[in-house]
């Protein structure tokens, strides 16, 4: 690893606008106005070359929109990022195209993320035939040796996907994702659909793929036991926003944001029954985002400055990068 | 010893297919005591959900019960009628399923939804409904249940509707509780207020839990026996405690192994290597057998019978000491 | 292929289905061979023959197994070459239907947005005029003639296509093969052609299959109210409108004959169809 950024984020935003039907406008009473669902809001964080970054947090937390906005899969709203200190926010189309190559994608559910329809040499020869002349011999050799590469027998790529299982199906989805000879992956989910005899196999060959292939992983979960496993780094986020990141052992070893603190207990873990109390309630709705810290609603250390100002990511330690954002620390 | 709730003998569930007979079921055998609450653990493929529905009677066609028998309050399931049945379900037997948002109807109030199972399966009148369905809201830990009873399913969050379908569960005092993956589709911080919730409840009423789950940190946290199924099988069955120390059967501690844990944080996981074998086309013997790394000749030949590794704990693997064919 | 083999043999519907298709099928192409006289041909014609009753009536004719009509000219021929001018119509119509509907939807359903919207009530006026009513305008204004009724009827119905293709596409085009897709920088239109459209076939077969029964009951409705074919060149609708006037005097067979023809046919289509939808329908299984 080096301390070279390979993409940044600063300051991302996005949000999804719904419209009112005219339908609403006449019936709908209280939802007069368009409903704007704050999905992420202002999140900040970098990948060094060489490393696995981990997002974590649960579902409607942003994670995923993050990870599909800095792809190029939505056009961000606000902020920007920069791939290998080059500014890509704005591109799209043509001048995105040489990019597209750079960064590429594994998605969570290896059951949707496979065209049903094509057998398993085309998926994985189609983006070396759009990104490269290359004759299609060529191509499909290249393919053959990702097959290799994953674990797959070369006399299975003429088999449709349904014809795999689920963690086959995972192998081939990451090598599509390495075909066009990505330096970043940003990787959403990409165990959770998974057996556990399983998850434990794709995790362990995308961490060799890693080293042969000089990767660095963008890597989305939800499950802490997983990143804590893989990620160098990581990023807590919680309603949209980053409330601690870090290096994974300090932020396991010494969590400082009370949502962590309850993220790690809430865990099911083999060590039998842990005596904290659980979280109550749900998370705020990201259509009326709280004024103060998103998570004061649910905290157990709420004061009441926490329900009118919104704390701000800053650094709690010089030497390690710890960033946190909480008014108790 | 008290006679058991729950007592299932050689369950065989088979659904026949084009290209062949799927052995969803291979002959089982599970017991469950009074107030008992037994996690069953495995992969996807293993049998769990099918037991589940085998035992609630509600295996459709093309799947059939071909054999054995599931023995509840000391009356055999598979004897009964259908009309039988349908007043067993529900009443003595309940169902938690895995994604509340389905197993609710979207278009009835929850009251209306409580109030349908109290109707069916208690004679209370109206005046007594409406007070029962206030205390298992308050129960299921519903914050003002007076203000929620005429809410919609879709005015709820994910972890608030599963509370209302475990006091639909609850609602005819029912003394087994079958819950299916009941927290799969929640987040983790809801994960765990919906487990100690429902811990709490079964114990505080003596009822009986099976809960059924592929995550063995979710079973080793509540219930007292763990069964490990594969391919339709239950391949090691003991107290929770004794399966989680000291696994016996090699795919509960591949399982085991498998997991990331806290104590191994970096380098390569255990890995179970290879893949679940197709039902339709299981190998001769031992299903684990091709997976397994203690395989030897005898696990391809026969398929290996349950043996004591302690008091109160079995598997069923030839390498064990005294293991032998079924 | 083979377990779709297997579900067919059985679902006794859908094998009875493929089975009247088949007959009607060589029917078609065959028939003309087998049967006694060729309808079109005026000179064959006698009409002392006329209106004789199926064979196996008293006065019946063994020359003429299904009676004849007021020309004298055989049922039996009449219906195999109308079930041909049917079936003809019924595929052309609804070929030439699924692909203007299939690119209309996918062009709206991939572009979004304006294109869509426009389209789409392109779509939505034309659904709001009876289907009946607009087919009725356009052979009134141009005339009776195969091709111009097989144009009327296509410009009838392919707004039923363009609509469950836009459908299909919208839910196809969120799935993540397709952003797969986006990420490795496909164009747009490779995009619609290589990903998306393979992938919405399957509602199309189904829709196709029940919708040329559809049409051949279009046309047999359009033909007797004598907007649709022809006199020369008689459907089954054709052959039913014929026997009407002499329906209530007896002579029942002119028109009931090849009504029950065109039942059978569209019955047949309808099971088949059914069958495709259940097992093409991945929700179901």
């Amino acid at each position: 690893m080096t301390d070279e950024l390979l993409l940044e984020v600063r300051n991302l935003t996005q949000y999804f606008e719904r419209p009112v039907s005219w339908l609403e406008r006449v019936f709908g009473g209280k939802q007069q106005k368009s409903r704007v669902v704050h999905a992420v809001n202002g999140v900040s964080f970098a990948v060094r070359r060489g490393e696995v970054f981990g997002l974590v947090g649960e579902s409607g937390c942003g994670k995923s929109t993050t990870a599909r906005t800095v792809v190029g899969l939505l056009p961000p709203k606000g902020g920007e990022i920069l791939f290998a200190s080059k500014d890509i926010t704005g591109l799209s189309g043509a001048k995105l195209t040489p990019l597209r190559r750079k960064i590429q994608m594994v998605f969570q559910n290896p059951y949707a993320s496979l065209d049903p329809r094509q057998r398993i040499e085309d998926i994985l020869t189609e983006p070396i035939l759009f990104h490269e002349s290359v004759s299609r011999a060529d191509a499909r050799e290249r393919a053959m040796a990702l097959l290799d590469k994953i674990g797959l027998h070369r006399d299975q790529a003429r088999r449709y996907p349904h014809q795999f299982s689920g963690g086959q199906r995972q192998r081939i989805a990451i090598a599509r994702a390495l075909a066009t000879g990505p330096e970043l992956v940003v990787a959403d989910e990409p165990v959770s659909a998974l057996d556990v005899s399983v998850q434990a196999q794709i995790l362990n060959l995308m961490m060799d793929l890693k080293d042969e292939f000089d990767l660095s992983y963008l890597f989305i979960a939800h499950d802490l036991s997983v990143v804590r496993h893989v990620a160098d780094r990581l990023a807590v986020m919680y309603l949209g926003f980053v409330v601690e990141s870090g290096s994974s052992e300090e932020v396991f070893e010494r969590p400082l944001h009370p949502y962590t603190v309850a993220l790690l207990d809430a865990a099911p873990s083999l060590a039998k029954k842990s005596k904290s109390v659980p979280l109550t309630g749900d998370a705020p709705s990201p259509v009326n985002l709280p004024p103060g810290c998103p998570f004061a609603s649910r905290c157990p250390k709420s004061r009441p400055e926490c329900e009118t100002e919104r704390p701000t990511l800053r650094e709690v330690s010089e030497s390690s990068g710890r960033l946190l954002a909480c008014h108790q620390q | 010893m008290p006679a058991p709730l729950l007592e299932v003998r050689g369950l065989k569930t088979y659904f026949t297919l084009w290209g062949g007979v799927v052995k969803a079921l291979d002959g089982i055998d599970l017991t469950l005591g009074v107030g008992e609450i037994m996690g069953i653990v495995g992969e996807s493929g293993g049998g769990k959900s099918v037991t589940a529905f085998s035992i609630m009677r509600l295996i459709d066609p093309p799947g059939r019960i071909e054999a054995g028998k599931i023995l509840f309050e000391g009356e055999d399931l598979l004897s009964k009628s259908e009309a039988e049945m349908r007043k067993m379900r529900g009443r003595a037997i309940s169902m938690v399923f895995q994604d509340p948002m389905t197993a609710l109807n979207p278009l009835h109030t929850i009251k209306d939804q409580i109030d349908e199972a109290l109707r069916l399966h208690t004679g209370m009148n109206e005046r007594e409904r409406g007070e029962r369905i206030l205390s298992l809201l308050h129960e299921v830990g519903i914050p003002n249940p007076e203000e929620r009873l005429s809410s919609y399913p879709h005015q709820f969050s994910g972890g608030m509707l599963q509370r209302v379908v475990i006091a639909i569960a609850l609602a005819a005092g029912p003394r087994l509780i079958i819950a299916d993956e009941p927290t799969t589709a929640l987040d983790v911080t809801v994960q765990a207020q919906i487990l100690s919730l429902m811990e709490a409840t079964v114990r505080e009423r003596g009822a009986a839990l099976i809960l059924i789950t592929h995550d063995l940190a979710v079973a080793a946290g509540m219930a007292d026996k763990i069964a490990v199924m594969y391919c339709g099988r239950v391949v090691e069955a003991g107290t929770a405690d004794s399966v989680i120390r000291s696994p016996a059967h090699p795919y509960t501690r591949g399982l085991l192994n498998s997991m990331p844990s806290a104590a191994q944080t970096k380098g390569r996981l255990a890995q179970i290597p290879g893949v679940v074998p197709s039902l339709l086309d299981l190998p001769p013997g031992c299903a684990f057998a091709p997976r397994c790394e203690l395989a030897c000749d005898a696990c391809g030949a026969g398929v290996p019978a349950m043996v004591q590794v302690e008091p109160g704990h079995e598997a069923a693997c030839f390498a064990l000491n005294g293991g032998g064919n079924i | 292929m083979s377990e779709f083999l297997f579900r067919f043999s059985r679902d006794k519907g859908a094998v009875f289905g493929f089975a009247v298709i088949a007959l009607f099928a060589l029917l078609a192409p065959i028939g003309p061979y087998f049967v006694s006289q060729n309808p079109y041909d005026l000179g064959s014609l006698d009409l002392a023959n006329a209106y004789k009753p199926p064979a196996w009536l008293a006065d019946g004719d063994a020359a003429f197994p299904l009676g004849t009509d007021e020309q004298g000219r055989d049922m039996l021929s009449g219906i195999v070459y109308g079930t041909r001018i049917s079936l003809f119509i019924g595929l052309c119509v609804t070929l030439f239907s699924c692909a203007l509907g299939t690119i209309v939807g996918l062009w709206a359903g991939c572009a979004g947005g304006r294109v869509d919207s426009v389209l789409m009530r392109i779509v939505d006026v034309q659904l709001s005029f009876p289907a009946m009513l607009v087919a009725l305008f356009i052979m009134s204004a141009f005339g009776r003639g195969l091709w111009k009724l097989i144009a009327a009827l296509t410009l009838v119905g392919w707004v039923m296509y363009a609509r469950t293709v836009r459908g299909a596409v919208l839910a196809e085009k969120g799935r993540e093969y397709v952003e797969a897709a986006r990420l490795i920088g496909l164009p747009p239109i490779l995009l619609a052609l290589r990903h998306i459209l393979p992938n919405v076939a399957t509602p199309l077969i189904v829709i196709a299959t029940v919708q040329v029964g559809n049409v051949i009951l279009t046309e047999a409705t359009l033909s007797y109210l004598g907007v649709g074919v022809p006199v020369t060149e008689p459907s089954l609708g054709l052959l039913v409108k014929n026997g009407y006037d002499v329906l209530f005097s007896g002579i029942w067979w002119v028109s009931v004959l090849p009504g029950s023809f065109i039942m059978l046919l569209v019955f047949g289509i309808n099971l088949l169809g059914d069958f495709l939808r259940d097992e093409l329908n991945p929700r179901l299984k």
